[in-house]
């Protein structure tokens, strides 16, 4: 027996012997009536129900506590993030052979004045190219030290 | 043609009965689709959940116990202004815990969206 029959709607019988309810509510007139009214009763029932202040105290205690368990993980989110800055910062103090505030270089246009005389540009130019040298079948016909540093030189000129 | 001749709004006797018949046929589809919310119900049971009233939810239980008897137990939810309290078989109110209350809202909401779906969907506004 079903809770509406124990509650004094009518047999189930009847019920049982209908073919679906669709085709009862088809056939009479006023049915859309009846289904709106029963929306109606679902809704606010369930509305009473939501803000009845027993299932308002529960909503309100998980929301905390959800809310609790959010700011928990952002707190474990950022903790690992500093972390990990940490562990990165200290990676690049000990890899990198320049103090931080050294990476960064200003570009300047001032004029670079030479800090090595000629004789020293050549012995560079010329330790410079021996390993070029032993390839010297790639290289062009003009190419050679001397004219590397009178190259050199002469952009120094320039810029002064 | 208008609404009005379509929808007749003044009822007679016979119209009466026939409506409030379809308003009982209405409860007892929406606490079959109830029944199911709570997953598969054991072999020779039965389960019924609904909103009886705007203030009433009913759940409805019967069950074979070991030794093969049908066993029948239906618990009425009233809510009431200051909280929610439940009466089993007819018998004096007490109050529900609040794990029971926490099903209880689950279940009336996926009851509400449930019937909504099956059965109310198309019905956004009165017919006036």
């Amino acid at each position: 027996m079903s809770a509406l029959s124990l509650l004094g709607f009518g047999s189930d019988s009847q019920h049982e012997r209908r073919e679906g309810l669709f085709s009862v509510v088809d056939s009479l007139d006023g049915a859309w009536n009846i289904l709106y009214n029963r929306r109606f009763i679902v809704e606010n029932a369930f509305k009473r129900l939501e803000q009845n202040p027993a299932i308002q105290a529960i909503i309100t205690a998980e929301l905390n506590d959800t809310q609790r368990q959010i700011m928990m993980g952002e707190s474990a989110n950022h903790r690992e993030h500093l972390s990990f800055i940490q562990h990165l910062t200290a990676a690049v103090e000990t890899e990198s052979p320049m103090a931080p505030n050294e990476a960064v270089t200003t570009p300047t246009t001032e004029a670079v004045e030479p800090t090595m005389d000629v004789s020293q540009l050549t012995n560079l130019a010329r330790s410079l190219a021996e390993p070029a040298g032993a390839r010297a079948g790639q290289l062009p016909k003009d190419f050679s030290p001397d004219a590397l540093v009178s190259s050199y030189s002469e952009d120094l000129g320039n810029a002064s | 043609m208008r609404l009005s001749s379509i929808f007749r709004l003044v009822p007679g006797k016979a119209d009466q009965s026939r409506e409030a018949k379809l308003y009982r046929d209405l409860l007892r589809h929406e606490a079959k689709i109830g029944g199911k919310l709570f997953g598969p119900v054991p072999k020779g049971g039965r389960r019924e959940f609904f909103c009886l009233d705007e203030n009433t939810w009913i759940w409805h239980e019967e069950w074979l116990d070991d030794n093969k008897n049908r066993q029948v137990r239906t618990t009425r939810y009233d809510v009431r202004s200051n909280g929610v309290v439940k009466s089993q078989d007819g018998r004096h109110y007490q109050s529900v815990s609040n794990e029971e209350l926490k099903r209880l809202y689950k279940a009336a909401k996926s009851y509400r969206e449930q019937t909504t779906n099956e059965l109310y969907q198309a019905v956004s506004q009165p017919v006036s």
